[in-house]
């Protein structure tokens, strides 16, 4: 059930400042920078590094008495408070939860570290030219389950959550005027206006894979560089690699790796089943638009952030690596709602 | 108009059938920015453009056609153009199977000083045509605008080429005090000053080789920061193996860097990083006399050896 309240902007402020720790995203600071600034708030490229940090070490091991000793090393974990978009909520949420956490086996540093997050979601109201969550489901006004959803007013706030229980914040809450409702509906039909692009049918993802083979790819991914800047920089990429760092006596790490390196599927034999850019690129296109939502119940591996659009150095756009694809397969756009 | 001219000859080089396919730019997904184009149609040849956001440097998509038979027809700026000629010294592709189209470049705008400059600014707003550069139908002086690597050219001509679009340039910014070399300040660091900006910026590397795949002179084919036999250098992001990676790539450029700052600009999350390989090059032309990529058919001075060399270690 939703409930929605007002909130003066001073005791929102205050609200934060009592949090353990606030952390928040690039693009946010950028757009919400009166939020913030009275909170020391800790500031991340991108939302996946709270849960899924770039690197970290797994174990120790080292060699003493003719046998290997291993301690394990688990991740410390605390209380934060993390104010995202819509997009990036959504990331963590049902993309990387799904992954990590929601699965037979779920991964216990990703737990430990997902569960002392509390998420406020704050709505967006300025999409940018590299934004295109609504193709992907999303929406800038999207109430993400589980988060605090807020629309910045001229001295006040609009909150919105299911449980109200939950967030101490509650209590400066207010009833919301009939006059701020509409505002809301206003803002939140102004920014779904300001893109453009229609949300992806149903069948996409078992369209674009039978494009598995098409010759299409080529023309795609010939201009990409094959660099790391994309997914890296990507709130739902969650590819990475293991290695030991030592050899008597060490750590193991796990650090963030990405399909675009040839590195990434090269077996021991030395052959390589995706050889070349065509089969590279191919393969994040189709894991985002095509194999992870037919293995999770339609959820696009995208949440159409743009931050992948936003740092290519050549201009790479996967949406209109997914247009031209779309249109190839004949699939289409959902009926607009 | 340049771009029309392009246009022309790259129609007439496919029609007639003398190339394979033609690399040039085309109008990008967002303002502000090009992308490469491959045309292998003469339909496509409509879509090349050139104007100051064509920032990237095509000679980097030659290693895709080592060994090859296909003929490319290349849109080559100054620094593209000495790109080419060290990748033909280095035997990496062969003239015959080139055709460059020179284009005598004004220099690149970094688009982020653009909008600093002139906020708000759409891109029907800004017009180039023939060097000349009208923001709002004010003409305006490019050199406040410029990429890093662009306030320090020498070279702004292609020192080789097929055809020219536009008129020879000759100097380029290097020598005019209207334009502030970016290399100066972090020259004027002192060395704990510098010793700290690296650590500080080397924290912020995500390693994601961006600046290694868009140079155009990075062609292994097993790069040693990715090597695992033996491992050189950790998988994992850590700032000094960042440095480490950076440094070594940085002495592999020694003497070929042809300081287009492409690494630079490439980068995602806005490391200078081409300052490295740039600075190197400069102490190349100050100590040997060498600049990398002006088809001089001198050897680098990295790669020469010599009985009567001054330095004793060489012998």
């Amino acid at each position: 059930m939703k409930h929605a309240g007002i909130v003066k902007k001073s005791d929102f402020i205050t609200w934060l400042a009592s949090r353990e720790a606030v952390i928040t995203s690039e693009r946010l600071i950028r757009r919400h920078k009166e939020l913030v600034s009275s909170v020391s708030a800790m500031e991340v490229r991108n939302v996946k590094e709270t849960v899924f940090p770039g690197f970290g070490t797994l174990f120790s091991y080292r060699w003493e008495d003719r046998r290997w000793i291993i301690e394990d090393i688990p991740v410390t974990a605390k209380k934060c408070t993390v104010l995202v978009h819509p997009c990036e909520a959504t990331a963590l949420n049902e993309v990387l939860d799904r992954v990590f956490m929601n699965g037979e086996h779920p991964e216990r540093d990703y737990e430990k570290l997902r569960s002392s997050l509390e998420l406020v979601t704050i709505a967006c109201e300025e999409p940018e030219s590299t934004c295109f969550c609504r193709m992907v489901g999303g929406d800038p006004f999207r109430r993400v389950p589980d988060t605090l959803f807020v629309v910045p007013l001229e001295d006040r706030l609009y909150v919105e959550c299911e449980e109200p229980n939950v967030w101490e914040l509650w209590k400066k809450c207010v009833k919301v005027p009939s006059e701020v409702e509409k505002e809301i509906a206003e803002k939140e039909k102004k920014s779904r206006e300001a893109l453009p692009d229609p949300p992806l049918s149903e069948e996409v993802p078992e369209q674009l894979y039978r494009l598995f083979e098409d010759e299409e790819w080529d023309n795609i991914a010939w201009k990409c560089l094959n660099c790391g800047a994309c997914t890296y920089l990507c709130p739902t990429c969650y590819c990475f690699d293991i290695h030991a760092d030592g050899r008597l006596k060490g750590y193991q790490l796990r650090s963030w790796d990405a399909c675009m390196f040839p590195r990434f599927t090269l077996h021991a034999s030395g052959h390589n089943p995706r050889p070349g850019y065509r089969e590279r690129v191919r393969q994040r296109v189709l894991h985002k638009f095509s194999y992870f939502p037919m293995r999770e119940e339609g959820r696009f591996g995208c949440v159409g952030c743009g931050a992948c659009v936003e740092v290519c150095p050549v201009n790479w756009d996967i949406r209109e690596a997914v247009q031209r694809m779309v249109k190839k397969s004949g699939a289409g756009y959902a009926r607009s709602s | 108009m340049y771009e029309d001219k392009i246009r022309k000859i790259a129609w007439d080089l496919l029609e007639k059938g003398n190339v394979d396919f033609i690399i040039g730019w085309e109008k990008g997904s967002l303002p502000f920015l090009t992308a490469p184009l491959i045309c292998r149609d003469v339909a496509e040849t409509e879509r090349l453009v050139w104007n100051p956001f064509c920032a990237n440097n095509l000679a980097r998509y030659l290693k895709y056609y080592k060994g090859g038979k296909e003929k490319i027809a290349l849109c080559v700026k100054g620094c593209d153009a000495r790109a080419v000629s060290v990748l033909l010294r280095e035997e990496q592709i062969e003239r015959e199977r080139l055709v460059l189209i020179g284009l005598p470049c004004h220099g690149l705008i970094n688009p982020k000083k653009l909008l600093e400059n002139f906020p708000d600014i759409t891109p029907g707003e800004v017009e180039w045509e023939e060097g000349i550069l009208r923001i709002r139908g004010k003409e305006e002086n490019i050199v406040h605008l410029l990429e890093g690597s662009c306030t320090r050219c020498r070279y702004p001509d292609p020192p080789i080429h097929d055809f020219l679009v536009g008129e020879k340039l000759g100097e380029g910014y290097a020598e005019s005090s209207e334009v502030e070399d970016m290399l100066e300040y972090y020259d004027k660091m002192s060395t704990e000053e510098r010793e700290e900006f690296f650590a500080r910026e080397m924290e912020r590397c995500i390693r994601c080789y961006a600046c290694r795949n868009a140079c155009p002179l990075c062609y292994c084919q097993e790069c040693f920061a990715e090597s695992t036999r033996p491992s050189w250098v950790s998988p994992a992001p850590l700032a000094f193996d960042n440095l480490l990676f950076q440094l070594g790539r940085t002495m592999h450029m020694a003497g070929r860097c042809v300081e287009c700052g492409a690494c630079g600009r490439s980068c995602p999350v806005e490391i200078p990083i081409d300052i490295l390989p740039e600075k190197v090059a400069e102490s190349i032309r100050k100590e040997f006399g060498f600049e990398s990529g002006l088809d001089t058919g001198e050897t680098a001075p990295l790669l020469t050896y010599r009985e009567d060399d001054q330095e004793d270690f060489i012998k």
